[in-house]
Order: structure tokens, then sequence, then C-alpha cells
């Protein structure tokens, strides 16, 4: 009897053990096939009204940071009641296409129309792909609307026939503003003279950015003196790349400048070194230079022949050699950051005070709108102070050229002159309480690190008008989001096999090689 | 001549116990190894801790039941 108990029993022991490995196998394959995602589509989803996940995983959507831009405590959900805010994706692999779509309740003020989200593309410029998730400005514009292939146009006056041609010929239109749509035109200044001589035209600019310049009927020279500050450990060292493009975006030029072989946080100065360079015979009109450093790099100075030099965006400035310096803006907003103790100061902005009293906190002001081709004087220190906005700052007005086409964006005034409105906006879907936003991105070039493509939720003026809110006893307010869902897209693995094939293998082999 | 019960043979609770032990802990291994390997793939689904717990748990129940048999011997 016990032979047939021990047989019995052994026979129970190979079941046992051929279910779990069957359970096992089924396990690992899935997870294989979760990491090669050989459909080349994928979907995460994430719930905020759950802490938990199943099997206790920590999920592919992170949590919102910095945390006290979130409210996780008083909702179900999660409330940003502060911008920007930032989240990070991981993907077991790279993507080409991404679709993000936002489930959220909106209980913003009529002072932040705008919310957008963004995946970062470069990490040293921090530029990130915005697009919309809702614009009120334009749901709440009555004017007749075209809509062809995904563009809009909004019309105060004559309505118009063909869209195409529209885009066709709107270079020439100065009553046209854009909202998340990119048109390249040629822009030239009327009565324009260039200067006969190089002078200084910009000092102390710490990190990366961006300018516009103008050519006409002259060399197109710059010169650069960079100084490496060495007071942040960097593995890939300090290097500077200059870009030049052309008003279509087309590359003219890359220069590079080593770093100076320190790559620890010694803080030890480095030489300054020069980058200069002539371009001779260049067609007339506007030229994007693009500086890209980290914040190590101090440009000391600027020099050139180029008699317009308008920053886009963002200035450090870092100049101890003047106390004080005026700098223009097109734009009636502006946000001040000291970098550090030593930035602290009263900056007046068209005359009014803003007040930077602590290091390392954003400072807000908004100035009565004096017109559209306004310039707002800036008078500041330039100690380790971070000034941005979604406008353009120049040294003096002379040197200030805007070739942009108005952008209908959070500090949009309506005023006569815009009389048509180009968008590539979708209007999110309401579905009673909640609205669904869906943008869809780009991710050829979005910069990727350790598996993750980062994100980040843009509600410009959220964190100042809860300032507001709060000095007058008012609760904040917030956007709640209640899910996000990312459906990413990319090369299958049959798409990948006949890229090996016809790339690697089948030239090695002379296959589908005539002779 | 009296029956006497084989006990050297363990129970049908205990082998499977045992059985329960040696697939957590290989589950364990095989995905410490697909982590390291391939980061963030099994975390994003599982948390490991669980397989860990099931791992010394098993092994203490089967070493306690083990004790018990080896006592009563």
């Amino acid at each position: 009897m016990p032979k047939i108990i021990k047989k019995i029993r052994q026979s129970t022991v190979v079941k046992i053990r051929l279910i779990l490995s069957l359970i096992l196998l089924a396990a690992l394959s899935s997870l294989i096939l979760a990491r090669l995602v050989p459909s080349g589509r994928i979907f995460y989803n994430r719930d905020f009204s759950r802490s938990w996940q199943f099997f206790g995983g920590q999920g592919f959507i992170g949590q919102f940071s910095p945390a006290e831009r979130i409210d996780f405590k008083t909702s179900d959900y999660v409330k940003l009641i502060a911008d920007p805010v930032y989240f990070s994706v991981f993907t077991p692999r790279f993507f080409t296409r991404a679709r993000l779509i936002i489930t959220y309740q909106d209980y913003l003020a009529s002072s932040t129309p705008i919310v957008e989200a963004g995946v970062l593309m470069d990490k040293i410029v921090w530029q990130y792909q915005m697009k919309p998730v809702v614009n009120k400005i334009l749901d709440n514009l009555n004017w007749p609307t075209l809509t062809e292939g995904g563009l809009t146009l909004y019309e105060r006056q004559k309505p118009v026939a063909d869209l195409a041609y529209f885009i066709q010929r709107a270079g020439e239109r100065s009553d046209l503003a854009l909202y998340n749509y990119s048109l390249l035109r040629p822009y030239y200044l009327d009565n324009y003279s260039p200067a006969k001589s190089t002078r200084i035209m910009a000092a102390g600019l710490r990190g990366p950015y961006q300018f516009y310049t103008y050519l006409d009927g002259e060399d197109f020279n710059l010169t650069f003196w960079f100084q490496d500050l060495n007071q942040n450990y960097d593995l890939k060292g300090d290097g500077v790349t200059v870009l030049v493009s052309d008003y279509k975006g087309q590359n003219i030029l890359t220069r590079r400048v080593r770093d100076d072989g320190i790559i620890a946080d010694t803080g030890q100065l480095s030489a300054q070194s020069v980058l200069a360079f002539v371009i001779k015979d260049l067609p007339r009109g506007v030229y994007k230079v693009e500086v890209k450093a980290n914040d190590d790099i101090v440009t000391r100075k600027i020099i050139t022949s180029q008699t317009k030099l308008t920053f886009i965006n963002k200035l450090w400035l870092v100049d101890e050699t003047v106390a004080a310096f005026d700098l223009y803006t097109n734009v009636n907003n502006l946000k001040a950051t000291a970098f550090g103790p030593g930035g602290e100061q009263i900056l007046a902005y068209n005359r009014e005070p803003l007040s930077v009293d602590a290091p390392y906190q954003q400072f807000y002001k908004r100035v009565d709108f004096a017109g559209p081709d306004h310039l707002y004087l800036i008078n500041l220190k330039p100690r380790n102070l971070i000034v941005e906005n979604n406008g353009l700052f120049a040294f003096n007005q002379a040197a200030f050229i805007n070739p942009d086409f108005k952008k209908v964006d959070s500090n949009w005034e309506a005023d006569d002159s815009i009389n048509y409105i180009l968008s590539a906006y979708q209007s999110p879907t309401v579905l009673g309480p909640d609205k669904i936003a869906v943008l869809d991105f780009d991710l050829s070039n979005a910069y990727r690190e350790n598996h993750k493509y980062s994100l980040m939720i843009s509600i410009p003026g959220l964190y100042a008008n809860n300032q507001a809110r709060q000095l007058a006893g008012l609760a904040p307010a917030y956007l709640e989001i209640k899910e996000i869902r990312l459906e990413l897209e990319g090369k299958s693995l049959g798409d990948k096999l006949k890229e090996l094939w016809r790339e690697n293998i089948k030239p090695k082999l002379g296959l589908g090689v005539k002779k | 001549m009296s029956k006497t019960k084989d006990i050297s043979q363990p129970s049908l609770s205990v082998i499977i116990l045992r059985e329960i032990f040696y697939f957590s802990s290989l589950t364990l291994l095989l995905f410490i190894i697909l982590e390291i390997i391939f980061p963030y793939i099994v975390l994003a689904y599982f948390n490991l801790n669980y397989l860990v717990a099931l791992v010394i748990i098993s092994g203490l129940i089967k070493l306690g039941l083990k004790q018990a048999s080896s006592g009563a011997n």
C-alpha cells in the first residue's frame, strides 16, 4: 500500500509542478511581451482616485511634483494649485507618437484661461513641446470660424473662402494672431541701416538662451566670450553649442566650444574662451541664434555689428560689473526669481515695483496693457536674477525686433489690430462635470532618460492668482486631475525586423544590388 | 501483524507548501534577474515584497511542519 501511496504522491507533485511552471512561464512571457511591445502600440493609465495598484505595482505614470503645487488631501483626486507641475512616464522602449488623454474638472479663475501640457524635448534649454488642453479665450470668442483639416480660422471681419489660400498669403498680414500653430514668414525692416562697427550688445548671461537678430546688406558676425563656473558636477562636461538658423528654421551654422576639462564642482573659474564667426552674403531677414549650455556656463559678453538683438522668453542675468541696468520687454507680465542669496531686490517694471525678497521663489507681476507695440521698461540689478515671460527682451529699445506673429496666450489682450486668429486647437470634450482633453505629441526627438519621458502641465498665472486669493481669504483655484491615459505608438516588431533585414543583413548578403 | 502508519511520507499539505516555497523562490530569483536586465519591467506591474513575503512565510511554515513531524518521529 505504501508504494501505491508513494506513486500517487509523486504524480501529485508532478501535477503541482506542472501547473506552477505554466503559471511562471505565462508570467515571464507576459513581462517580456510588455517589454518588447511587439505590436508597437500600448497604453498606460492612471486613475488618481486610487492610491493603490493591483499586485502593488508602481505603474507607468508617475506622481505629480513638486509637492507644494499639489493638493492630495482635500479631494479623492489630485488638485493642481500652482504651476507648472511635472510628471514622468516610464516606457519600456522608444515610441514615435503619443496621445495624452486628460480627464479633469476645472475650478480655475477667469484670469487663468489657458491650460497646456507638454513633453520635454531638450533638457539643456528646458524646451517642451506644448499642446493645448483648453484655451477659454478661443472657446469664448464669438467670431465666425472656418475649420479645415484640423485648423480653425477665427474671423472678426471679412470671411475667408479658401483657408489654404489664406495661409499661403498669411505671411503678409499684420492683423493675424496664432495659437498652437507655427507660421514661418520672411520679416523685413524698412529704413534699416547696418552698423559700421562692432560693440558689446549683451553681457552677463548664465545658462542657455536664444535670440533673434537681423541682417540686411552686412556680414553676420558674432563673438561670444564664455566662462565656466564649475559649480556643478557634470560627467558630460560643460561644453557650449551655438546654432544659427534662418526664418524657416533651417540650420546655417553650428559651432561648439569644448569643456575646460574640469567636470567636478570645484568652483574654479575657467579662463574665458572665445567663439567667433563671420558669415558673408546671407540674404536679408531675421535669424535665430541658439546658445545651448548648462547652468555652469556664463556668457560674459556678446560682441557683434548687428544692431538688433532680442532675447526669447528668458534671461538669467549675472553681470557684476554694473550696479543696475535697463531691460525692455514687449509683454505686460514678468516672472522674476533670485537664484541664490544676493539676487533679492526690488526691481521696477513699467515703473511699478516688483519685490523679489526671497531666493529660489518665483515672483510675478502683471501691469496694465499699454498697446500691442509698447515696450515695457524693467530696471533691475543683474545679480543672479532670472527674468522670464512669454515675450521678448532687449538690452535697449533700438535693439528690439519682434518677427513673431501675436499669440493668443495667457497674456492675450484683445485689441482692434487683430482680425484673424489661426489655431490648431480643439476644445476639450465635456462629459457631465468632467472634461476630456486629447493631445497628440511627436516623440521622435523627445528627451528620454532612464527609460522615462518627462511631461508637464502648465497653467500660466495660477500661482499668482492663488497668492492673491489667499490674501483675500479665498480658497485656491485649481485643476482637478481625475485620470491620465497615455497611448503610445512606435515601430512594431515586424517593422523592426524588416528594417534590420533591409539595412543590415540584405546589403551584407549583396541582395537587391543592381549590377 | 499490525498495520503501521508510514510516517516517513509527508502529507499533501506539506507537499503543496514545499512546492509553493520552491516556486516562489525560483520566481523571485527570476524576477530579480529580469529586473536587473530590464529595469522596472517587474516593478511596474508587481510589488516584489509580496513574493518575498510568500517565500518567507511558506519557508517558515514548511520548517515548522518538518520540525513537528520530526518531533512526532
